[in-house]
């Protein structure tokens, strides 16, 4: 995973400020460099693209790139915690590379407000070892799925509704896509109900598994979906499974 | 055939919170139709209005897709039925 050209030793400042996750056997100083060479694509930068921003940046991971081309709106400050009352109006992109740098001065910062589509997906992909999917409508999520799996990337689906929450990883090639485990036509996009915690919740997994990928160590969430249930406090893991027939990654389409 | 309906959280306001429901049928089909005449508010969270799968939803039996023929898809004595759903909110 750590492809970013040749290793940077960490400073005596990185030790004591990566510390608390150094001191993680499975992770260590070893961990901490491959994740100060990683670059993460975080798609939608809204509520689960603020607290896995948030995380990653904390985490001194070497890049980010941001994709969103939305601006803050004032229905946004309940749950995507990049952003504040002074932020309403700008590009998120642009109100979360800032505050991203204010979190962490070290980390690369790319960002592209753009929409996502079959054109553009490689350029904005291009580098990324690894892609959270972090966005709003099904639409836009199999664009990203099949730029993924097209681009051989990771990719590590998150949704919520409500206190609903869900998580997969995909690896291309290896684990059901998400045009698998969804292969029908999808519906428009609706305002969903939404509290702060549960994108919250669910990004924060989704960085635990890109954590895990980019340092190799634990078991991925590959070839289930993790439903999170805030009402009943249910943490459930569903089996999926590849279609040979599926439209981006099946038998006939390599 | 009585087979247990895993009841995916999405659905819990229609169906009165249950998270397991016996129902009885010969295929998928039946079982989803039995289950909506219990519970008439789940008919159009889980079709659209030509009857066909809603897309933001998949049907496994036992952990096993039963993509594409769903609905044709005959079960038998003890079967699972689970929904797979797509929480597309971010």
């Amino acid at each position: 995973m750590t492809k970013r050209g040749t290793e940077i030793p960490l400073t005596e400042e990185d030790l004591i400020r990566y510390d608390r996750q150094i001191l993680f056997p499975p992770f260590g100083e070893e961990g901490q460099r491959k994740l100060r060479q990683s670059h993460v694509v975080i798609a939608g930068v809204g509520g689960l693209g603020s607290p896995a921003a948030i995380y990653l940046a904390s985490a001194g991971i070497g890049k980010l790139t941001l994709v969103d081309s939305d601006a803050v709106e004032l229905s946004n400050l309940n749950r995507q915690i990049l952003y504040g009352e002074a932020d309403i109006g700008k590009l998120k992109v642009d109100a979360a590379a800032q505050r991203l740098q204010a979190i962490n001065s070290t980390v690369d910062i790319s960002t592209a407000a753009v929409v996502l589509t079959a054109q553009n997906m490689t350029e904005l992909l291009h580098g990324g070892d690894v892609v959270i999917d972090c966005l709003d409508t099904m639409e836009a999520r199999f664009i990203l799925n099949e730029g993924c799996v097209k681009g051989g990337i990771p990719l590590i689906h998150g949704g919520i509704h409500g206190m609903l929450g869900e998580i997969t990883t995909i690896i291309p090639g290896q684990t059901p896509c998400l045009a698998c485990i969804f292969p029908r036509e999808v519906e428009g996009k609706k305002p969903f109900p939404v509290f702060g915690c549960t994108p919250a919740l669910i990004a924060s997994l989704q960085v635990m598994e890109v954590i895990k990928l980019l340092v190799g160590f634990g078991e991925l969430l590959v070839g289930k979906m993790l439903y999170v249930n805030g009402e009943a406090m249910e943490f459930v893991q569903a089996p999926l499974q590849k279609n040979k027939a599926c439209r981006v990654c099946g038998e006939d389409t390599t | 055939m009585t087979v247990r309906l895993a009841m995916h959280p999405y659905f819990a306001e229609h169906v009165d919170g249950n998270r397991t429901i016996e129902v009885q049928g010969t295929d998928i089909g039946e079982c989803l139709a039995a289950l909506a005449r219990h519970y008439p508010a789940i008919e159009k969270k889980l079709f659209a209005k030509n009857g066909t799968l809603r897309g933001y939803l998949e049907i496994y039996v036992n952990g096993k897709s039963t993509f594409p023929k769903e609905l044709a898809h005959p079960i038998t004595d003890g079967d699972e039925i689970r929904f797979i759903v797509f929480g597309a909110g971010g």
